[in-house]
């Protein structure tokens, strides 16, 4: 499986990442998420099958999701995030309560509830 | 033995309970992070205290098993039955280092030897055992020279466990990435020093036209509460402190509780008062902005600056609140022997009281009799508080039991668990030292004779692993612990026969189920074919008996057979002082424990004549058996026309005890008799009166056992 497929319907475009994200390919993700951005209104981020990540990643992801918000794009996490991952943001200090600066009101894909 | 190193024994003994309580729950959660933090908390502290008091052997054998619970907690190794094994023989060897050293020796024993080596072996063997979280953190399962270095040398005890909270912010120079450093890695160890908020700033992150995908963007505030310093800190850091910007700073010492901010709100007293409405106050608020946003809205600071600030005050008030609530909580030690003086001393003042209130009443002085009651509330207050400091949860009991089930159980081949109830129930300390014998005969009884083989409970139908429930519970004065299992139960027949062939009874004499199990309790009884290392000599049972005799308790067994069995204690709260009754034949006082006593009734002659000679009475259509005393402590002297019976319930029957007269309630201190006295059955006790005359306090139970072998006697004969 590739790690950065972009898959195309009628109505939105989804990207499916999978493996480590790391910095080792940080610039392949850079382009992919570029791609990405251009392809629509909306658009579909599938982290499923992401095994590990790090910080420049998280970065990445922010990126893309503040240049949808200032381009008007619909940019939606698919489904729950992975446990795995959930991990990875919060012990990397992503983890959010509310929006970002360039949220303007929309919440931040970092953020979630505790299953109690 | 000086006091510093008698109160670290003291305290070393406590922890140790607490140690293997939580081992015996970390052995069935094997994940539960809290337990794991408990056994490591409890190791530190053994071996911080061990080494400040001068245990230095204690000191550097708790370092490895501590630090590889530090690796436990980290994840680094996984709890498995052979560890919780390997703790629990620490545990004992570290009891036996304790008490060596009490002893002024200082062994250097094989075992202690073994149990280091294998500790040792888990921490320099890293590889062989598996990490919990791989995903996220594989280089954190290389070896770790730095600990490793450092195995048989332990550290400077962390003695000072005052908190310190920080406020980190780690800036790392933007070509971070490149240089391979993973600031994930960083955070994470930043947490293995204390409890961490870290939040990410990422307000540099730009679109992604202009983004560069490798240069680091991030910026991290971190708040963390730890015992260790500032440079414990730097050192996390060490590798990247010449690219990056850190800044460390003290925002709480930890000496400041949240006191200040427990008053109410302007709104909240403007509600209270009725001044103005709730819902008012909720849209007028609702309306209003909170200072982040504000500052947000004016552009002066950025969504992730207050995010960043709030965090930092929440994470310092948690700390202030708990802090608070454990100061709150906070208790003293004292000496048990100051306890027991101070019991003795409150005894004496009983009894003083007593005098003064017998002088009161016959000078018929209204003011001394003010002053004598004044003297009698508080006096019973003081006797009750102080009864009460004596009191303590018998949960501390409970928990010995279960290592003892988990040993002898493997011994054994038998898979059994222990469930317990009630371990909060209070008791008088000295009543707690004195069951601990008694329980463990009947644990072991249930465990060795009681719970089958697993094969042979599958056969019968029953769940393989057998169970053991102990409970304990409040009923009056008096407390009932109980010790129940799913075993085989007792053969009432088999226990007739063995007792007959004993010689203990005669072949033709008549007993009910309940007599016939507590031929069991008598001395040299024993079912079991083989002696084993458990139990079956015999001597098990009758020590049960002696012991629950000594605390004035009784004891009660039900079973079935196949179903399993249940020993029922009911033993007085305290052993120091009791409310009483005060009764008296001819002009000698008895003391019967209140507690017991259901009511007192008049018994005329015309009563007994209408008896027809039998000791026996009919109480609102009751018919009650009774003792005369008279005849039976041979009173001489004339029966009065009308006698008292006091009536008491001896284990679920009502029997009566008759008396010339009833003085009225008695507070009573438990005297012991003298050795000479002590064998003397009826009586448990002595007490001293208000004007120097012993009274004795009478074994109601005893005595109604006494009447109902007579009455067997005479019915047999």
């Amino acid at each position: 499986m590739k790690p950065f497929e972009i898959v195309t319907s009628s109505d939105q475009t989804q990207l499916q990442i999978s493996g480590d994200i790391s910095i080792q390919n940080a610039q392949e993700c850079l382009e992919a998420l570029r791609d990405f951005q251009s392809k629509g209104k909306r658009l579909l981020l599938n982290l499923d099958g992401v095994t590990g990540a790090d910080v420049s990643f998280l970065q990445l992801i922010c990126s893309l999701h503040r240049t949808c918000l200032k381009a008007g794009q619909n940019l939606t996490l698919k489904g729950n995030m992975p446990e795995t991952f959930k991990t990875i943001v919060e012990s990397s200090g992503y983890r959010r309560l509310g929006a970002c600066k360039f949220g303007g009101g929309n919440p931040c894909l970092w953020s979630w509830r505790n299953e109690t | 033995m000086d006091s510093h190193k008698e109160a670290f024994k003291e305290e070393a003994h406590e922890l140790l309970t607490e140690l293997e309580t939580a081992l015996l729950e970390l052995e069935r959660m094997p994940s539960d992070e809290e337990i794991i933090g408990r056994v490591f908390r409890a190791m530190h502290t053994i071996k911080g205290s061990g080494a400040m008091f001068g245990f230095d052997r204690v000191a550097a054998f708790t370092h490895n098993v501590e630090t590889v619970y530090d690796r436990v907690r980290n994840g680094k190794i996984l709890v498995s039955k052979s560890l919780i094994d390997l703790t629990l023989s620490a545990c004992d060897e570290i009891l036996k280092m304790i008490d060596d050293t009490e002893q002024g020796e200082a062994k250097d024993d094989a075992i202690t030897e073994a149990i280091s080596r294998s500790f040792r072996d888990m921490l320099l063997a890293p590889e062989a055992l598996p990490s919990v979280d791989v995903s996220v953190d594989t280089h954190d399962n290389a070896p770790d020279d730095t600990e490793q270095s450092v195995i048989d040398a332990p550290q400077a005890p962390a003695v000072d466990e005052h908190q310190i909270t920080y406020r980190i912010r780690f800036c790392p120079e933007s070509g971070i990435f490149t240089s391979g450093t993973n600031p994930t890695l960083l955070l994470n160890e930043l947490r293995d020093l204390g409890p961490c908020d870290i939040l990410a700033n990422t307000d540099s992150i730009p679109f992604l036209d202009i983004m560069d995908s490798e240069v680091c963007y991030t910026a991290w505030d971190i708040i963390l509460t730890t015992t260790r310093d500032k440079n414990a800190i730097r050192d996390v850091f060490i590798f990247v402190e010449d690219s990056c910007e850190l800044h460390i700073d003290v925002i709480d010492d930890g000496s400041r509780t949240d006191m200040e901010q427990d008053y109410k709100k302007l709104g909240e007293i403007l509600v209270e008062r009725g001044d103005l409405n709730a819902n008012t106050l909720t849209m007028v608020l609702s309306a209003q902005k909170r200072i982040g946003s504000l500052l947000v809205d004016y552009g002066m600071v950025s969504n992730d600056q207050v995010q960043s600030a709030l965090v930092e005050q929440q994470h310092i008030r948690e700390k202030r609140q708990k802090r608070q609530a454990v100061e709150s909580t906070a208790s003293i030690r004292v000496p048990a022997g100051k306890l027991d003086d101070l019991v003795n001393m409150v005894g004496e003042l009983v009894t003083v009281q007593s005098r003064l209130s017998q002088l009161a009443a016959r000078f018929n002085d209204l003011s001394l009799i003010q002053v004598a009651e004044e003297v009698e509330r508080l006096t019973a207050e003081l006797r009750d508080n102080t009864m009460s400091i004596r009191m303590l949860p018998i949960g501390a009991t409970f928990s010995r039991f279960e290592r003892l089930v988990r040993d002898l159980s493997t011994e054994l081949g038998k898979e059994i668990i222990l469930n317990t109830e009630g371990a909060e129930t209070e008791l008088d300390k000295t009543v707690i030292e004195k069951l601990n014998d008694p329980l463990i005969h009947i644990i072991r009884n249930s465990i060795d004779h009681g719970i089958e083989m697993p094969e042979a409970r599958k056969t019968a139908g029953k769940p393989e692993q057998g169970t053991v429930h102990l409970s304990a519970e409040h009923s009056g004065a008096n407390v009932f612990i109980r010790i129940s299992d799913d075993g085989a139960g007792l053969d009432a027949e088999a226990i007739r026969a063995k007792a007959v062939e004993k010689g203990l009874i005669a072949s033709d004499v008549m007993l009910s189920e309940k007599e016939i199990f507590s031929l069991t309790l008598m001395p040299g009884f024993s079912m079991a074919k083989n002696i084993t290392n458990v139990s079956g000599r015999g001597v098990g049972m009758d020590v049960v008996k002696k012991g629950i005799d000594a605390l004035h308790g009784t004891i009660e067994i039900v079973s079935k057979k196949g179903v399993g069995t249940t020993i029922t204690l009911k033993l007085p709260l305290t052993m120091a002082i009791i409310d009483g009754l005060l009764v008296q034949i001819e002009d000698v006082h008895y003391i019967m424990p209140l507690a017991a006593i259901e009511e007192c009734v008049e018994l005329t002659r015309e009563d007994v004549a209408s008896a027809h000679g039998k000791h026996i009475a009919s109480i609102r259509g009751e018919i009650v058996p009774y003792i005369r005393l008279r005849e039976m402590f041979m009173h001489g002297g004339t029966v009065p026309a009308i006698e008292q019976i006091v009536t008491a319930r001896i284990d679920g029957d009502r029997m009566g005890f008759v008396v010339d007269q009833v003085v009225g309630q008695h507070q009573t201190v438990i005297k012991s008799m003298s050795r000479m006295y002590r064998d003397i059955e009826y009586m448990s006790g002595a007490t001293i009166l208000g004007d120097g005359n012993v009274a004795l306090i009478l074994d109601l139970p005893k005595l109604a056992q006494h009447a109902e072998m007579i009455e067997k006697q005479a019915r047999h004969d």
